[in-house]
């Protein structure tokens, strides 16, 4: 989502307007994401509606017996076939359709069926010489209805839908047979109030239906800053402050994880355990500050160094780091290892008071094991790093030492 | 994973219920009972709108009515004037009392459905005294009044769906006692089916409309409920970016922050600054010793006995790395930061923790110390902490236990 459209979002939400419609952007993300649903939805509601629409045929039967024959004509030779081939069409090409015109193919659904039922009530109307046509007002006020209040339409198409119908009203009042006076003016005033309340009824329907959409825009915004929220929460809690590598904490919980993948798909699991020789020396010296930039360009040689996407590095504790390798050879975790120890040596870091070299070396022990093979768990597999760093610190330091099994 | 501490308690299981409710909403429109509560009391006010404005329209309602009843049923055209007038005035009066006074929650509701079915009972009984040929017809009127109560009204469904029913059982019958020949069912049974269509497409919007307001009440609620968990979280995340969770002093991170502000600030109106690093002496040696968890206590007792004497307002007091503590103070004459940083040295002996492996056989803190005036000079931030360094690496090789400051830097600076 971008910037624009969550200012609007955020002002669509604050304030509280008569006029439907969003600011430009905001309103075309709505017709992209409801316009399938609505065209979806018109297509089944015009379905049931052409149901409704031929049981009519029984109100044709009683109020206009006359024109009885035109009545099933209309309804089950023009309008069914017609309208089945149309849902089928559709329904054939709806991902298409709906791609290239969106909502308004569900606007055209609504508007043409419900100009499609009221027309062959027109129709029937104008054609028969019952005492009782006028009733087919009535008709039209019930397609109206049903049109506004029953199927999803925008307020724009009811209103075109209801001004169709008015006209149709107007054109039965001017050209067929004269009302009785005595209904006439009844039937104005319902048909007026029909109109009014089932516009209303579609404004607010409307009305309710953007809120819907806007506060699912706004669920998934706050699920993203939630979710960055978290994530963040997850890293800090886990990550070390000085290097931004991972902590102990967060290298123990990786181990279990690893140990147990280990043991399913019986890969070896090699772990290196890593020592800065005589950093407290390099810190008296030196001061603080030089010693936290020696851990930093320390890390950055060691994450350099291993490549892998599952290998870890983490800080353990003031000048110790834990690498851990996942389903590397024996024969590759020694390389690694090596590669660390070289890459530590290579940055050159000036170290006067060691007595090992004339710049910053690391020590390492190497141990690499068969989870499944170790039944002692990934708690021993530390301690013989351990002691394999023990090893390279009693040999000499700057050098990497293997705890065989 | 969320620290549970960033909620209060009846927090989840609101969230939990209100994502159950979106999840699974109920056919007949209803939450838990609590949710339902507070549902009604934040939807109450728009019905009882809704029922204010319905009353305000009911003279222009009732205005149609008699334009009806004059039309097609004249002949009790006298009572129905008096009785349609006179339920419009009980009518304004009932809704005139709900502008002046607060109303139960209940009221609006039992308002409309009340209305309506009067409405529908008073055309009934005109009907009865009616003779007139028209008077079928007359009943189409009463489907009106369905569509105000559905649509203009709007009670809650389940409300407005039983009165609608009573409404149109009450039209069906006195419908069927109208019809007298079978002659009489080709009109009745249109009109009666037309009755029925507008409840049907009424309740249905209905329906429709309450299930999109429950719905949107329960996002908001969720939105409320998620945006209370986001701030827990920031603020977790705040501290976390700025707090040690051992001694709860500022950690690294905001040390530097603080730092580079201070610095800012005595730079530009060449304030006084000193720098006090501050370690804990064989922290190493007492770690050993007495074990990691007793490692902590100790850092925390002296981090408290730090905090005491440097509290004053805008100095920093933060654990620097492992033994190691910072401590900035802004605006101080030279003598009196050195005699701040003896108090504290003082203030960590006087804690009397036995250190069995210090030569003095209580844990100590050595102090290096830098300070003077801060002025456009060459000097940096990194200059003065790594002098501040070296005084405490002096005061290390003295024998610690002492405070040792940086001369040449603090000459340099005020000179």
């Amino acid at each position: 989502m971008n910037d624009a459209l969550k200012a609007e979002l955020a002002q669509a939400l604050s304030i509280k307007r008569i006029g439907l419609r969003f600011a430009p952007a905001l309103e075309n993300q709505f017709k992209q994401d409801v316009g399938p649903q609505r065209a979806q939805a018109a297509m089944a509601s015009s379905g049931f509606g052409l149901v409704l629409y031929v049981s009519f045929l029984l109100v044709d039967w009683l109020v206009v017996p006359d024109v009885f024959e035109l009545a099933l004509t209309l309804r089950l030779a023009v309008i069914t076939p017609l309208g089945l081939l149309t849902i089928y069409l559709v329904n054939l090409n709806m991902a298409r359709l709906v791609a290239r015109f969106g909502l308004s193919c569900a606007d055209w659904t609504a508007v043409i069926s419900g100009w499609a039922a009221a027309g062959t009530l027109l129709a029937l109307l104008l054609a028969s010489h019952s005492p009782h046509a006028y009733f087919y007002h009535v008709g039209l006020m019930m397609v109206l209805l049903y049109a506004t209040l029953v199927q999803p339409t925008r307020f724009v198409v009811a209103v075109v839908t209801a001004t169709g119908i008015l006209a149709m009203h107007g054109a039965a009042g001017l050209l067929g047979p004269p009302m009785p006076a005595a209904i006439l003016v009844p039937m104005v005033d319902m048909v007026l109030f029909a109109v009014g309340i089932s516009l209303l009824a579609n404004y607010l329907a409307e009305k309710r239906h953007r809120s819907r959409y806007l506060l699912g825009l706004q669920d998934q915004l706050i699920l993203a800053e939630l979710q960055t929220a978290q994530d963040e929460l997850q890293r800090l809690s886990r990550s070390d402050a000085l290097t931004q590598v991972a902590n102990r904490r967060h290298f123990d919980e990786h181990l279990q994880q690893a140990w147990s993948r280990a043991s399913l798909d019986g890969s070896p699991l090699s772990m290196l355990m890593i020592d800065v020789d005589h950093f407290k020396a390099y810190n008296d010296f030196y001061g603080h500050q030089a010693g936290d930039a020696c851990l930093k360009s320390i890390t950055q040689a060691l994450t350099s160094s291993t490549r892998r996407p599952n290998d870890l590095v983490a800080r353990l504790g003031g000048e110790e780091f834990g690498v851990l390798l996942q389903q590397a050879s024996a024969q590759t975790a020694r390389l690694t290892a090596e590669r660390v120890c070289e890459a530590v040596a290579a940055l050159r870091l000036p170290h006067e008071r060691s007595p090992t070299a004339d710049w910053v070396t690391v020590s390492v022990g190497l141990v690499t094991v068969r989870a499944e093979a170790s039944p002692a768990g990934p708690q021993a597999m530390l301690s013989r790093a351990d002691q394999a760093l023990y090893d390279a610190k009693r040999d000499g330091r700057n050098r990497v030492r293997e705890l065989v099994a | 994973m969320l620290p549970s501490s960033t909620l209060s308690t009846d927090e989840p299981t609101l969230l939990t219920q209100v994502d159950e409710a979106l999840l699974a909403p109920r056919r007949l429109l209803g939450f838990e009972p609590g949710i339902e509560r507070r549902f009604r009391d934040v939807s109450r006010r728009e019905r009882l709108k809704a029922t204010q404005l319905a009353g305000v329209l009911m003279s222009a309602f009732m205005c149609l009515f008699l334009l009806a009843d004059h039309a097609m049923t004249p002949d009790v055209f006298t009572v129905a004037l008096w009785l349609r007038l006179g339920f419009l005035v009980v009518v304004t009066l009932l809704t005139a009392i709900t502008f002046k006074v607060r109303v139960r929650r209940w009221v609006p509701e039992w308002q409309a459905v009340g209305i309506s079915l009067s409405i529908v009972g008073l055309n009934l009984y005109l009907l009865s005294l009616s003779q007139s040929p028209l008077r079928q017809l007359q009943l189409l009127g009463s489907a009106l009044v369905i569509l105000y109560l559905n649509v203009l009204l709007r009670p809650r469904f389940k409300l407005a769906a039983m009165a609608t029913g009573l409404m149109l059982l009450a039209l069906i019958l006195s419908g069927l006692s109208l019809t007298q020949a079978l002659s009489d069912l080709q009109l009745m049974l249109p009109v009666l089916l037309a009755i029925v269509a507008t409840a049907s497409c009424s309740l249905y919007f209905l329906y429709q409309l309450e299930a999109e307001e429950r719905h949107n009440y329960l996002m908001s609620l969720r939105h409320r409920l998620l945006r209370t968990r986001l701030a827990g979280i920031n603020a977790e995340l705040d501290q976390l970016a700025r707090l040690d969770p051992l001694t709860l002093l500022a950690n690294r991170r905001h040390a530097d922050e603080h730092l580079g502000q201070l610095w800012q600030r005595a730079q530009h109106d060449h304030g006084h600054l000193a720098v006090l690093m501050i370690d804990i002496d064989h922290f190493k040696a007492y770690n050993d010793r007495y074990g990691h968890p007793a490692g902590d206590a100790c850092l925390r007792a002296v981090a408290q006995a730090l905090k005491h004497d440097l509290r004053r307002a805008g100095d920093l007091l933060a654990r620097y790395g492992g033994e190691e503590f910072i401590a900035v103070l802004h605006d101080v004459p030279p003598d009196e930061a050195l005699r701040t940083a003896e108090r504290i040295a003082q203030a960590v002996r006087d804690l009397n923790a036995t250190h069995e492996d210090s030569p003095s056989r209580r844990v100590t803190i050595s102090v290096g110390l830098c300070n003077g005036q801060i002025g456009g000079g060459e000097v940096s931030v990194q200059d003065w902490v790594a002098a501040a360094d070296q005084a405490l690496y002096d005061a290390k090789r003295n024998g610690r236990d002492c405070v040792r400051c940086a001369t040449a830097l603090q000459g340099q600076a005020a000179a």
